[in-house]
């Protein structure tokens, strides 16, 4: 191949490029949740995960599914999801925080053994 | 008449069964508190133990008119292809000994009646002393070898439980321990004796249809052991089984246990240490005598170690100051005068003089029982003298003892004599001038102690008193046969030679004529007598004035003698050794081996739990409590699953 073949192929925007995207950003969620030392970074990267799911969903949708657009439909299922998870998570952050003041990972070593 | 004695010859465990039950009544009725009298004790004891003489003399009357000896056996362990029984055998030689030691326990239970009544441990007493009757009188009516080692063990400890009577004293239970353990190491080579000797002739005994190990069919199994098993390992077989004897019997080197016996009661000492528990060994070497007679060499080590025995005690004898220890070193070299006539040949006539022996020891014993007693506990010889006043009866007593122990003119003469000349017609010169010696020595020590101890000054701190007829009269009761038996018993009046009696229906590999020379007699008379001139020349005060005068004493022999004084005062150093040995040979040794045991094997098995704790500790570290970390891994399986899925998607195509 040319450089100009890749050139090409690499700004003509199409399906892969959206699959990278999600896919990248499902790492970034992944790095995140499992590097975090901040409990709520970890929350956050949840999200990050699920938003990146959202991404691949739709772009199926758009590409593949143009007549009945199953896989947007699926992604607003998933922000519902989320939604209600994110809430479900921070309350039991909130109680795990009366116990023990700290955010920190670190000390959540209770299972240790 | 026939009929009326087979009742006792069918029946004839009664006789070993009926102290038994007198032991258990004692215990129970003492441990539950059924009551308290000591006269129930004693009257039990006393009934029971005649009870068995009368049925040992009807016994004693059924085989004067028998032709074979009757034995009764049941069966008693069936495994695979041993069959061991548990039965009694009636023989000659079983009925001798059945008189001897129920009329011997007879006048000791009634001795001790006087000599315990202050003991707060009577009832107790009495309880051993029939466990103890149980015990010797099941061993002499044993027919096999195996229930014969039962009954030896059950004398064993019985001897161990009576010599530590009195065990609040350290003494006394040191000498108790001393004795069992030394018991315990000629039990072990008995057992490896027997058990080797079973092994060997298992196919015989299989063949035959007799009781396994049975005391008459003991020869031809002898012979087919020996042919199977070969000269070196029929040796070590037989002298395995005469371990039993050499530590029972108190032969050296296994003697050292009998002196410090002594620390028991006396009537003990007369009892199991004179009379009967240490004759068990010679009777033992008569019951197996076939397997003995099967190697020569067997025979001279015994007869020598008998020899060795008779020499070493006797020169200890002639040193000690204590009454009973004397007399115990005197029973080890009688013992040794018996052992070395059975090794021999001369089998009859180390039996009579184990017969004569009971009677006069135990005469001798409970006389020095009733001597200390009478000091109030005093043993020592150089605080005694000039008892002859305040004691006559034990005094004439003791006197009767010694003549009989020294070889003059009463039975202890005749029992000697008949060995002397059974040495002399084996060809045994060496050990007849050994023997010889011996007599001289034993004249000397015994007349020694009866100076010191009768005649003279009283030398004690106490007044003496006499003591009750219940411990006189079973003196002189026991006086009669001392004196009297080896006359009767010698052929010349209407009862039967002793030895043609014994050897009645044995076929024995040893012939040995009855020498009727009366050279060997007036010799061992004349030394006899030597002897105990030599102890009055040192120890009467008759002599007093001419001991001066040749400035010959006692105390200057001791002087000039001073390495062979010290070596017999030190016991021959036999003590010392063995105790140096277990410091520091034996107890090195185990502690190595207990400290190997400690951290290389139980190290072993340490480690491999240890390795299996390290295991653990290592899947442990995977468990970190941190979600996260799970997270990871799970993230990373499921990479890890995709590749392999792509990979084997790509291989495919």
């Amino acid at each position: 191949m040319s450089v100009e073949e890749v050139l090409i192929q690499f700004f003509n925007v199409g399906l892969t490029h959206y699959l990278l995207l999600s896919l990248v950003l499902f790492c970034i969620g992944i790095l995140g949740l499992i590097i975090s030392r901040n409990i709520i970074r970890v929350l956050m990267s949840i999200e990050i995960i699920l938003s990146s799911v959202n991404v691949n969903f739709v772009a199926f949708a758009n590409y593949t599914d143009l007549c009945d657009l199953k896989g947007q439909v699926f992604a607003i299922f998933i922000m519902a999801v989320a939604a209600a998870e994110a809430a479900l998570g921070l309350a039991l952050l909130l109680a795990l925080y009366r116990n023990k003041p700290s955010v920190d990972t670190e000390t959540y070593k209770e299972l240790n053994g | 008449m026939d009929q009326f004695l087979e009742f006792f010859i069918e029946n004839a465990g009664i006789i070993a069964a009926l102290p038994l039950w007198t032991f258990l009544i004692i215990i129970f009725g003492q441990n539950l508190g059924v009551y308290d009298n000591k006269k129930i004790t004693v009257w039990l004891t006393c009934a029971s133990t005649f009870i068995g003489f009368l049925w040992a003399l009807f016994i004693f009357l059924w085989t004067l008119g028998a032709e074979e000896p009757f034995t009764k056996n049941i069966a008693w362990i069936n495994a695979g292809n041993i069959q061991l029984s548990f039965g009694w055998l009636l023989d000659n030689l079983a009925a001798v000994m059945l008189l001897v030691v129920t009329s011997v326990s007879l006048l000791i239970q009634i001795y001790s009646h006087g000599y315990m009544n202050k003991d707060e441990g009577y009832h107790r007493f009495f309880s051993y002393l029939n466990l103890f009757n149980f015990s010797m009188l099941g061993l002499v009516l044993s027919s096999n070898l195996f229930q014969i080692y039962i009954f030896w063990e059950l004398v064993g400890l019985s001897s161990y439980l009576l010599i530590g009577f009195w065990y609040r004293r350290p003494s006394a239970a040191h000498a108790a321990t001393k004795a069992f353990i030394i018991n315990r190491i000629g039990d072990c080579g008995l057992l490896i004796g027997i058990i080797s000797f079973l092994f060997f002739s298992l196919n015989w005994w299989a063949a035959s249809g007799d009781v396994y190990l049975s005391f008459t069919s003991l020869q031809p199994a002898a012979e087919y052991v020996l042919t199977s098993a070969g000269p070196i390992v029929y040796f070590l077989i037989a002298t395995a089984i005469f371990l039993g004897p050499m530590a029972k019997s108190a032969q050296f080197p296994l003697h050292t246990w009998l002196p410090d016996a002594m620390e028991g009661p006396t009537p003990i000492s007369a009892l199991i240490h004179a009379a009967t528990m240490v004759a068990a060994g010679v009777f033992l070497i008569a019951r197996a005598y076939p397997v003995f007679e099967a190697s020569s060499c067997v025979m001279t080590t015994i007869a020598w170690i008998g020899g060795i025995t008779a020499f070493i005690t006797a020169t200890i004898a002639l040193t000690q100051y204590d009454l009973k220890k004397t007399l115990a070193y005197s029973t080890c070299s009688q013992l040794g005068f018996m052992v070395m006539a059975m090794g021999a040949g001369a089998f009859a006539a180390g039996l009579f003089h184990l017969v004569t022996h009971a009677y006069f020891k135990a005469m001798l014993f409970l006389c020095s029982g009733t001597v200390i007693h009478g000091l109030n506990d005093q043993q020592d010889m150089r605080f005694m003298g000039g008892l002859r006043k305040h004691m006559p009866v034990v005094a004439y007593t003791y006197l009767i003892g010694c003549l009989a122990i020294s070889g003059i003119l009463l039975s202890g003469f005749w029992s000697k004599e008949e060995i002397f000349s059974g040495l002399y017609a084996g060809n045994n010169v060496s050990l007849l001038s050994l023997g010889l010696i011996v007599a001289f020595m034993t004249a000397f020590y015994m007349f020694r102690t009866y100076f010191l101890t009768f005649e003279g000054q009283y030398k004690g701190h106490t007044h003496p008193h006499n003591s009750p007829k219940v411990m006189t009269v079973p003196l002189i009761l026991l006086a009669i046969p001392s004196a009297l038996l080896g006359i009767m018993l010698s052929g010349k009046f209407f009862l039967p030679s002793f030895d043609k009696y014994i050897i009645a229906g044995k076929e024995s590999f040893i012939h040995l004529e009855h020498n009727e020379n009366l050279l060997l007699p007036v010799i061992s008379i004349l030394i006899a007598l030597s002897g105990v001139l030599t102890a009055a020349f040192f120890f009467w005060d008759g002599f007093k004035e001419k001991r001066e005068s040749v400035k010959i004493t006692a105390d200057n022999v001791i002087k000039s003698a001073k390495p062979i004084y010290a070596l017999t005062t030190n016991l021959w150093y036999i003590d010392k050794f063995y105790y140096a040995f277990i410091d520091k040979v034996f107890l090195p040794i185990c502690n190595f081996i207990s400290r190997f045991d400690k951290y290389i094997i139980d190290g072993l098995v340490n480690l491999t739990a240890t390795k299996i704790r390290f295991e653990g500790w290592v899947l442990r570290q995977f468990q970190t409590g941190q979600i996260q970390t799970y997270l990871a891994i799970m993230f990373a399986g499921l990479i890890g699953l995709v590749l392999i899925f792509v990979l084997l998607q790509l291989l495919l195509i």
